[in-house]
């Protein structure tokens, strides 16, 4: 190893040696000398931090000084500076140049395996790992002088540490090393995960992947190495040949164990010292709990909180920083104009997590296309949810307040990206069986909304019936939350749709292979769905207007998609919304389906005129069935507004066709009248008003006034109350011969 | 001056939670009223101890003093420690009077006889406990004062309360110590383990309430008696049998609070019966180890029928726990589990 | 010993009853207190058990049972074979809607010693639906309250043109399609 020297010369001497370089002197020091401790505590500026800097300056130099075999148990000097070393790393991390000599001094071999796994527990920096401390202990490592155990440790500690690194570029450098670590069975997993955040495109070399490949042979489908092989794969498609499976439940364990909670406390205690800007933790809440890992690494890795450290670190090394192909530490990003000047050599955290909270890492996201990025967050994702049902812990409330935070983050994430993410979907779909409809409401709704596109089988299974079981049961607000969440997943779709019409030149963000019959049966099914859930939902709720205001709502996307989104696809509402709207009570409701029938109408034509030019070899033709529908709807809509013939004309086999004489044993007087707009009940009101303000002295309310002229002024009163929906569906569906009551259906021949 | 001995001071003062720091310093009536006064008990308790550690320097102590700071801790806190139970026995039935002083004498020659560098303190409390702490070293070395042995020895009683050191290997020396200085012959684990040192005397002082014992420490409380609401409009179906289960379990547990264990380990060991036909090796005896655990076992094994989490009438395995004064057990084949008669470990 | 029938008495106007079985009955009371706590139009009878068959020398007092809700924990196993072994006192036309599994202890999976495919494979075998919740925390257990009263109303009849043989097909997955 070329560099292994270095580890015994750091580069920048201690600060240590200037003050001390004598070891008595530290050893006379070293001893309790009670009046300068009190002296310390008392100062008033200097109450926190007390002796210790001090005594952690006499440990390191002292630990650089260690010859060899010294006893633990028996050095009262090493146990008295290994416990300075510890109890400072833990509470607030080591400084830089503290590393290179304790993984020195850790990975020498030349001391007991007690005192190793201390120090490396104890590596928990306070700003950043020197890049040089890190190279020399991989020469250390690939000597092969310690232990088994102490070779894993560190391993470990790399991982957990990979973003407190200052530069990677020489890390970078001794892939070759790292990867021929792969041998030892023991390590495999750690060097995965390791070579898992080192593999860059150059990295990627058949040799390689014929090495992985016979491991897998030799071992089995491990995690790790799929995890590896996967992103080789993505790097190189063309090299690595197998199939891997699609998606993975957990690619390596967990390693941060004897570093997180320390790695959190520094953590804490540098973001409430430093200076940095709160803009780079965008409000996430951060958190005390060791447990939650979810908003704390949301966080860019700390490595940036403590500005100063950067600074004068950027001095030092400001020859090596502003080469071009340096990378810009991503947690320096904080306008858009830099992430434009940048934008050729940034470079994404290896805490993915973090991208989520960051604005511009998204920007850049989004226009770098790169699939290894999304499969990282992919993984990081998926891990992140993976405990089951975290949405609610027993005995812990906070907990649900904070993954409702960690949800919306996602949320708001999907929304930027105009994408709907995988893992997040395997999350619900794992999650809503066991859903009990309260927790996490608005935010378990909402990423509903963003469930990519998929085969209808799968989301019958996991969406629609866990939903429908929680719909049928739970409260009216909830019924309604779903169809909201259920349109705005309609819409979304939707436009995908819309947006790869238009770039079909073939940028393909997902994998998806749908076709546009794909597609239409997707859709077709989410809208055949949302209809039957909302006829039962009627039923259920007594044909409550709040809720019928949100089924149309959903109908009003529907009724639009051909037009609208360019789909060819339409679908009435079933029998079920259709005469429970028409009949409301409510005149909003009325004016909603009025507005929908005219939508209707529009897409309808469109589409005969479309198919009669035949400009267009369509691949899909409406049913006759669908204009058939519509036909009869609109029939039923005209005799129940119109020609006051609802009761004979409707051939609908739900319809309101009666026979006369069940009409006259209703004992109803005029039963051939009472359903136009005049004596809807929707409209009744209006009706009352417009004849106390015509005819002010009439108060018998005697409706056959309203006829002929006055008719059309009535017509023009019931628009100019707003009801715009009544007024485009009477204007395009009723051929008005003349001023006279003779009108028709104007319904679409099919 | 030893200034491992004011380190040591030091590191005990920071195992006290800070607002108690005070008043054991007070008991520990060792810095006098005024030095006492002189420290600000609302700083971190790092500064505390420094400052206690000062003060101590101060009026040069020993390691005695410290020892006696270190008792009155774990006097304090005897929940920090794992305590297990010894019972005593004599062969001859001759009784003599207890004196204590003869006692101290003898403990420490005893041990003292065997291994010169260990550090030995007596303290006595009201309850007539006496806390002996013992620290080893070995016979070149000093005595660790941080790997120490407690034990809770009550007079007229053959019942210690020993807190083992993590140096193990000094426990039969401690033993039989303790045998010559009170007088008796014998002494053996009673497989019975805690951190609630007082629930252990509870146990083997029978001073728990039973149902069988008139006598009851601490008043019955009235819980869990009536949640059942007075609403019509709920209505028990199983009324009956739900008295039935109570009616076993105040049997067996009685009404008063459960002393307090953490946890009942039984190892059971059996052979493999087979057909001698299929050769298989039958010397070795399957083991198996199940262990109970919980912040408060008793109570939880008590609550489990009324909960509806187990049938009633639990196995007696579970329940004999108190009245068998163990919560270690070895089940053999014919489920005979023959106390050892000899210290284990 | 007797069977619990869904139709052997005539129904009182304008009132449900509930029978909840469940070996915990901390949990199954504090269940019970948050049904009556709910608004309702009809009048209520909650009847507890922890398991069937319910004894015989009450028969005459209970009224008509309009909903069973067989509570299992899934941090027990016995609570599963409690109300396994319970369901055999269950006449067979409860099936059609009467009946409904409530899972709870969602909250504490790490702790569970129920299978999930178990319960699920239950609900399959007695055409009923399984809900679930965690009942120690109270606004689950008030959402639950409600989830369960609206399903009882429909079973007792309160909701004019859907009956509990028709919500308990909607309410089943519907995977023969």
């Amino acid at each position: 190893m070329q560099r292994s020297q270095t580890s015994k010369t750091p580069k920048q001497p201690l600060q240590v040696h200037k003050h001390q370089t004598d070891l008595s002197a530290w050893q006379k020091g070293g001893r309790i000398d009670p009046e300068k401790s009190v002296q310390n505590h008392q100062s008033p500026n200097d109450q926190k931090n007390g002796s210790k800097p001090d005594s952690l300056e006499q440990a390191l130099s002292f630990f650089e000084k260690l010859q060899d075999s010294v006893s633990l148990k028996k050095d009262h000097a090493l146990q008295k500076h290994l416990t300075t070393v510890e109890s400072i790393a833990l509470q607030r991390g080591l400084p830089p140049e503290g590393f290179a000599i304790l993984l020195n001094v850790a990975l020498s071999g030349k001391f007991a395996d007690t005192l190793n796994t201390h120090l490396l527990k104890s590596l928990v920096p306070a700003s950043v790992i020197p890049e040089n401390s890190v190279v020399s202990s991989v020469s250390w490592l690939c000597v092969g002088k310690c232990s088994g155990n102490v070779q894993l440790l560190f391993l470990k500690w790399l991982i957990t540490m990979f973003d407190f690194i200052d530069h990677k570029e020489q890390i970078y450098a001794l892939y070759g090393f790292f990867f021929s670590f792969l041998q030892d069975e023991k390590m495999c997993p750690y060097v995965c995960h390791l070579l898992y955040l080192l593999t860059r495109k150059e990295n990627v070399k058949p040799f390689r992947i014929r090495r992985l490949l016979d491991l897998q042979a030799k071992m089995g489908m491990q995690s790790h190495l799929q995890a590896l092989l996967s992103l080789y794969k993505i790097f190189c498609p063309e090299l690595v040949t197998i199939t891997l499976p699609g998606k993975v439940k957990t690619y390596f364990k967990n390693s941060e164990g004897p570093w997180k909670a320390a790695i959190n406390a520094v953590r804490q205690r540098n973001k409430q010292n430093s200076p940095v800007p709160r803009l780079l933790f965008l409000g996430t809440v951060q958190l005390r709990s060791r447990k939650r890992k979810w908003n704390t690494q949301l966080i860019i890795p700390a490595n940036s909180t403590n500005k100063n450290d950067l600074e004068e670190d950027r001095e030092k090394n400001h020859v090596d920083l502003y080469r071009m192909n340096e990378s810009f530490p991503v947690e320096q990003l904080q306008t858009f104009p830099q992430l434009l000047q940048n934008i050729h050599r940034l470079e994404f955290p290896s805490q993915m997590g973090s991208v989520l909270t960051n604005p511009l890492l998204l920007h850049y996201m989004n226009c770098i296309k790169d699939e290894s990025v999304f499969l990282r967050l992919y993984y990081w994702m998926s891990q992140v949810l993976q405990e089951e049902c975290t949405w609610c812990v027993a005995d812990n409330y906070q907990h649900e307040e904070e993954f409702k935070d960690f949800l919306e983050t996602v949320y708001k994430t999907e929304c930027f990206l105009q994408e709907g993410f995988s893992s997040c979907e395997e999350f619900l779909y794992r999650s809503l069986p066991l859903w009990d409809g309260f927790s996490c409401r608005s935010q378990f709704l909402r990423l509903v909304s963003w469930i990519p596109l998929n085969s209808f089988s799968e989301m019958k299974s996991h969406l629609y019936d866990p939903l429908a079981q929680l719909f049928f049961t739970s409260s009216l607000y909830f019924k309604c939350s779903v169809l909201e969440s259920l349109k705005e997943l309609l819409c979304n779709w939707l436009n995908w749709h819309v947006i790869h019409l238009n770039s079909e030149s073939g940028f393909q963000v997902h994998s998806l292979n749908t076709t546009l019959s794909g597609l239409v049966n997707t859709v077709a099914e989410l809208v055949h769905f949302v209809g039957w859930i909302s006829t039962v939902a009627l039923r259920l709720e007594n044909n409550t207007t709040f809720l019928l205001y949100f089924i149309l709502d959903f109908y009003e996307t529907v009724c639009d998609m051909y037009l609208g989104y360019n789909l060819p696809l339409l679908i009435m509402p079933p029998a079920g919304i259709f005469y429970p709207a028409l009949l409301s009570m409510d005149s909003v409701s009325l004016n909603q389906l009025c507005y929908i029938m005219y939508r209707y109408r529009t897409n309808l034509v469109a589409a005969k005129e479309n198919e009669l030019s035949k400009q267009k070899i369509l691949q899909f033709k409406f049913s006759r069935q669908t204009y058939q529908e519509y036909n009869q709807y609109v029939i039923a809509m005209v005799g129940c507004l119109w020609t006051s013939s609802v009761f004979q004309k409707d051939v609908h086999p739900r319809g309101l066709r009666m026979d006369d004489e069940l009409l006259k044993k209703t004992a109803v007087q005029e039963f051939k009248t009472s359903f136009n707009i005049v004596y809807h009940p929707a409209l009744m009101g209006y009706a009352v008003h417009f004849l106390q303000q015509a005819w002010p002295d009439d108060t018998t309310f005697n409706f056959s006034l309203i006829k002929g002229k006055k008719w059309n002024w009535y017509l023009e009163y019931l628009y100019a109350q707003g009801l715009k929906g009544l007024k485009v569906f009477i204007e395009s569906s009723i051929n008005r011969v003349s001023q006279a009551s003779h009108s028709k259906a104007g319904s679409v021949k099919a | 001056m030893d200034e491992t001995v004011v380190e040591y001071i030091r590191r005990t003062v920071l195992k006290i939670p800070r607002d108690k720091i005070k008043a054991v310093l007070q008991e520990w009536d060792f810095l006098s009223e005024k030095q006492l006064q002189t420290i600000k008990f609302n700083q971190i308790k790092d500064n505390i101890s420094y400052d206690v550690a000062q003060l101590c320097e101060e009026n040069s102590a020993d390691i005695k003093q410290a020892a006696i700071l270190d008792i009155i801790y774990n006097y304090t806190y005897p929940n920090k420690r794992l305590w297990s139970v010894y019972q005593m026995r004599k062969t001859g039935g001759g009784t003599e009077t207890f004196d204590l002083q003869v006692l101290k004498k003898k403990f420490k020659r005893q041990l003292r006889s065997v291994l010169k560098n260990v550090t030995i303190n007596f303290r006595e409390y009201e309850d007539s406990a006496i806390w002996i702490r013992i620290a080893w070293g070995t016979p070149y070395t000093k005595p660790n004062q941080y790997k120490t042995s407690y034990v809770v020895y009550h007079s007229q009683t053959p019942y210690v309360f020993i807190s083992p050191s993590v140096l193990k290997s000094n426990l039969p020396l401690l033993c039989q110590a303790l045998v010559v200085a009170s007088n008796y012959h014998d002494i053996c684990a009673m497989e019975l383990r805690s951190h609630s040192l007082n629930s252990l005397k509870d146990i083997v002082f029978k001073t728990y309430s039973q149902n069988f014992q008139t006598y009851c420490p601490k008043p019955i409380q009235e819980r869990n008696v009536a949640p059942e609401s007075e609403d019509l409009r709920i209505i028990q179906e199983n009324r009956s049998e739900k008295e039935r289960i109570k009616r076993l379990n105040r049997e067996v547990f009685g009404d008063g609070p459960q002393p307090q264990l953490e946890f009942a380990q039984y190892k059971l060991e059996t052979m493999f019966k087979s057909n001698p036909k299929m050769d298989v090796l039958d010397k070795e005896p399957f083991r198996c180890l199940v262990k109970f655990s919980s912040p408060h076992l008793l109570e939880s094994l008590k609550s489990l029928a009324p909960a509806g989490m187990a049938d009633a009438a639990l196995s007696p395995l579970l329940t004999c726990i108190p009245h068998k004064a163990r919560n270690y057990f070895k089940i053999k084949e014919k489920k005979a589990f023959s106390p050892e008669s000899f210290v284990t470990r | 010993m007797s069977v619990v029938q869904p139709f052997d008495k005539l129904p009182i106007p304008n009132s449900a009853a509930c029978l909840l079985v469940g070996s915990d009955e901390g949990l199954q009371q504090r269940l019970a207190e948050a049904l009556l706590l709910e608004k309702k139009s009809f009048k209520i009878s909650i009847h507890l058990a922890t398991s069937l068959p319910l004894p015989s020398e009450r028969d005459h007092l209970r009224p008509r049972i309009d909903l069973i809700v067989f509570m299992i924990d899934i941090k027990s196993k016995y609570s599963l074979e409690n109300v396994e072994a319970s369901l055999a006192y269950v006449d067979a036309s409860f099936f059609l809607g009467k009946v409904c599994f409530l899972v709870t202890g969602v909250g504490r999976v790490n702790s569970c010693s129920v299978e999930i495919s178990a319960v699920w494979k239950l609900g399959e075998a007695y055409c009923s639906p399984v809900l679930f919740c965690e009942l120690e925390l109270e606004g689950i257990r008030v959402a639950t309250a409600q989830r369960l009263l609206r399903m009882l109303q429909i079973c007792a009849g309160h909701i004019t043109g859907v009956s509990a043989l028709s919500f308990g097909l909607l309410m089943r997955n519907s995977d023969d399609n």
